[in-house]
């Protein structure tokens, strides 16, 4: 048990993706490379459009890399498995079946859990997302921030060794999202899994990272990586500390230069930039 | 002041009969009530339609029925049709869940498919005379060829508008083919095969009334042609609101099991 | 960047060739498939299989249907059913989409008509024919009163529904600038559910065809339908099949026209379908 709770390493290698729609193909990730480190929480943020998700589904194993390899601790990555599993945009929950029964849905298909462990590890992690009362609910009847709870509840049981957030709380209103920010935090610190998490807002993005990898447009690369080392336990009082506002100009001055060749070329950007507005103290 | 006053009044009465009086119900009961009186009036007063039975002749044709004949012949209906109805289920559905699972199998089966369905169910009589010998079978036959096609494209539709991210998601989870289908396709087209199944029973209903005035073997439809051919037209008129009474109860049938099994749908 | 990395990315897509279409998975699978039906129908009239001994063989169909098409009757009856369905159907299209848009648009309207309109729905069309043929006596209008109350209800509940989709407040952005009820008729219920009428129009229509087949079976004294009837009555086999396949050619080509005529009619149809496909790639 506890050397499957093990986080792992990913190893992105020079890897390209393209796609073909309607006769047109696109590269949609160039010479990619980058590293997931054990343990720690890798989030990924660039323009909307610049292949996030297909970073996210090439770790998951719904996607092949066209050229390059995509490794998780040395072992080339051939289809997805439940190491590797993604908390999807928006809900991704089993509209059919009740939350309780969606969480228990892996280990019981798996059929690695007894019926009886499986009932009592999800009631533990459904208390521990704070959605006891909510068990015989169908997700229609839950609201956006608990569905997004359910969903993590759902990947957590099944114990995976890496945690794929594909934009998560996208979606979410402001008050929501920074609740859920806060419980996401607290649950990550409390696992030893690795993670990567998708966002294209930078507040949200530096108060989770360890690591900040910013991505450029289509064709996508990784331009840089900022080491985010904020102490942990994070909380959202570090938003006002220097160190923060340093890392903060350094991420905005990049992903401005992005968020204008993008608006350039192909007119959609969805990279928060409201911070460029107010004078950045970085003194 | 006395003015003041009728306005409070006014509204105490408004309030009076918006709290006690349903009056959308009240509408919708005077829209029967409505027809009737209309119906009645145009036979009454227009000569060219002078033929067509008033509601009262029906009502009172209503107490001359032969209960037995009819009863008789809406189980010979109800047999035909719901013979037809499930063996197009039986049949449909599997060939459904395999062309919208299989790419190999859509290529195989999908163009032969898409080259029969234009033709429509009906065109089919003379040539289910040549295969079946028994009227009983060619009716059945004919409901269940009616039933065949809604069941299959719905159900194959269903499947491959599934959201992409549910399979995915159990792929993650480590289910294999099997569960995949049971589990998580199945669950998810649901919802547009219980769509098929309606289409499928209103299709069988006008079949088997089709089929029945042409095939002279008892049942509604026979009912209704017998009392065209008698030039009894009450009894025509009542055998028409019959089947369109079979029909409806099929049909909310299936909405009902419909509604159990997507219960989680319609919870909020 | 160096020069190497960039080589070692060399994605060069092909655009398929003519060669290569020809020999994809899906036109060969399909071929088969169509081929298939073909030989097994041959197959079993050849070797006279079950009841198959009185049927046709494809060569046999081919052979009559291009002298059937050659002659004056199939011309007849293919027009005159035509126009029964285009009749029927039109009649049923003029009335169920302005009484679909008032039950959709006004609550005193639907509830004064919709419970009635329910209570008729279930009634099958064929089951209107002895009334129709006590009303239109002459053969024409009570064979094309089946396609039109086939054809009525998909409409009307298309339509309806149509409406009912329509967004709240684009309502409230008419009122608030001052539109009219009439201006709000025309200028949002009847464009907003246009596209749900358009894809009920096209099931009026499919199903339209099959109501007048019966219609001709039963009473007709022209028309495919009742030529396919007459056929079998004379034992005629080839000519059923070849009716069967004339019917099923007009009624596909039919349903074509009006799934054409319709995008015709909601341009801004198609620029949602492009811009959902451009998101797609993205």
């Amino acid at each position: 048990m506890s050397t499957s709770n093990q986080g792992s390493e990913v190893i992105f290698n020079n890897v390209g993706k393209m796609a073909i729609f309607k006769k047109n193909q696109t590269v949609i990730l160039k010479n990619c490379s980058f590293t997931v480190e054990p343990g720690k929480l890798t989030v990924l943020i660039g323009p909307s459009g610049c292949g996030k998700t297909t970073i996210i589904n090439l770790i998951a194993g719904y996607e092949r890399p066209d050229i390059g390899r995509v490794k998780m601790d040395g072992q080339p990555i051939t289809g997805p498995n439940w190491e590797r599993l993604v908390v999807f945009q928006e809900t991704a929950l089993y509209p059919w079946l009740t939350c309780y029964e969606n969480v228990m849905f892996g280990p019981l298909s798996r059929k690695v859990m007894t019926k009886e462990k499986a009932h009592e590890e999800t009631l533990k992690l459904l208390a521990k997302v704070g959605l006891e009362d909510f068990r015989d609910k169908y997700p229609s009847q839950l609201s956006g921030g608990m569905q997004r709870r359910a969903e993590l509840a759902r990947a957590l049981i099944n114990q995976p060794k890496v945690m794929l957030m594909d934009e998560p709380f996208r979606g979410l209103d402001a008050m929501t999202r920074q609740l859920m920010q806060e419980y996401y935090l607290k649950l990550f610190e409390e696992t030893d899994a690795s993670h990567v998490f998708v966002t294209s807002e930078l507040d949200e993005a530096i108060i989770l990272a360890d690591n900040l990898l910013i991505m450029t447009n289509k064709p996508s690369k990784i331009q840089k990586i900022i080491e985010v080392d904020l102490p942990r336990p994070r909380e959202w009082s570090m938003v006002t500390s220097k160190r923060y506002l340093e890392i903060k100009a350094e991420a905005l001055e990049l992903l401005h230069e992005e968020a204008v060749k993008a608006s350039t070329t192909s007119g959609k950007v969805d990279v928060d930039l409201s911070g460029l507005l107010e004078p950045v103290n970085t003194d | 002041m006395s003015d003041h006053t009728a306005t409070i009044e006014s509204q105490f009465w408004r309030q009076i009969s918006r709290t006690f009086v349903n009056w959308s119900l009240f509408r919708q009961i005077m829209s029967f009530v409505l027809f009737l009186v209309l119906w009645s009036a145009i036979v009454v007063a227009v000569d060219y339609f002078q033929q067509i039975p008033t509601p009262k002749a029906v009502f009172m044709a209503l107490f001359e029925t032969p209960f037995k004949v009819v009863l008789v012949n809406m189980l010979k209906s109800f047999i035909r049709v719901l013979a037809g109805f499930f063996l197009g289920i039986l049949i449909g559905f599997p060939i459904g869940v395999a062309i919208g699972y299989s790419k190999v199998a859509k290529g195989l089966i999908f163009p032969a498919f898409e080259m029969v369905r234009p033709i429509p169910p009906i065109a089919w009589i003379p040539a289910t005379v040549l295969f079946f010998v028994h009227i009983e079978s060619q009716i059945i036959f004919l409901t269940f060829y009616g039933a065949f096609f809604p069941v299959v494209y719905n159900t194959m539709g269903g499947i491959s508008e599934v959201d992409i991210r549910l399979p995915r998601a159990a792929m993650s989870f480590g289910l294999n083919k099997r569960q995949m289908l049971w589990k998580v396709i199945l669950p998810a087209a649901m919802p547009q095969i219980f769509t098929g199944m309606k289409l499928a029973m209103g299709i069988t209903w006008i079949l088997v009334v089709a089929a029945e005035m042409m095939a002279n073997k008892g049942g509604m439809g026979y009912y209704v042609w017998y009392n065209h051919t008698v030039m009894d037209y009450p009894h025509v008129v009542l055998g028409m609101g019959i089947i369109g009474l079979c029909g409806a109860i099929c049909s909310i049938g299936i909405a009902w099991v419909g509604n159990y099994f997507t219960r989680w749908q319609r919870i909020f | 960047m160096s020069n190497a990395n960039e080589e070692a990315l060399d994605f060069v897509w092909q655009p398929p060739t003519i060669k290569s279409k020809i020999f994809s998975q899906t036109t060969i699978l399909g071929t088969t498939s169509v081929l298939l039906v073909f030989i097994a129908w041959g197959l079993l009239v050849h070797f006279e299989v079950y009841r198959f001994v009185l049927f046709p063989s494809p060569a046999e169909v081919l052979e009559e249907g291009i002298a059937w098409v050659s002659t004056h009757v199939f011309w007849m009856d293919a027009g005159a059913t035509t126009l029964r369905v285009l009749g029927g159907v039109l009649a049923a299209y003029i009335i169920a989409i302005p009484l679909g848009l008032m039950i959709g648009w006004k609550k005193i309207f639907s509830d004064l008509t919709f419970p009635t309109l329910e209570l008729l729905r279930p009634i099958p069309a064929p089951a209107y024919l002895p009334l129709a043929i006590l009303l239109l006596p002459w053969q024409e209008a009570s064979v094309a009163f089946i396609p039109f109350i086939d054809a009525f209800f998909p409409v009307l509940l298309n339509t309806i529904v149509g409406v009912k989709m329509i967004d709240r407040d684009y309502f409230r952005a008419a009122r608030c600038l001052g539109s009219s009820p009439k201006q709000i008729f025309w200028h949002v219920v009847l464009p907003g559910a246009l596209p749900s009428i358009s894809s009920g129009c096209a099931i009026g229509m499919g199903i339209g065809w099959m109501g007048a087949v019966v219609g001709e079976m039963i009473t007709g004294k022209w028309g495919l339908g009742y030529r396919i009837w007459e056929a079998y009555i004379l034992i005629q086999y080839p000519l059923i099949v070849n009716g069967m396949i004339a019917i099923g050619i007009l009624g596909f080509g039919s349903s074509v026209l009006i799934r054409y005529l319709t995008v015709r009619l909601i341009p801004w149809r198609r620029s949602i379908t492009d811009s959902l496909e451009e998101s797609i790639t993205k």
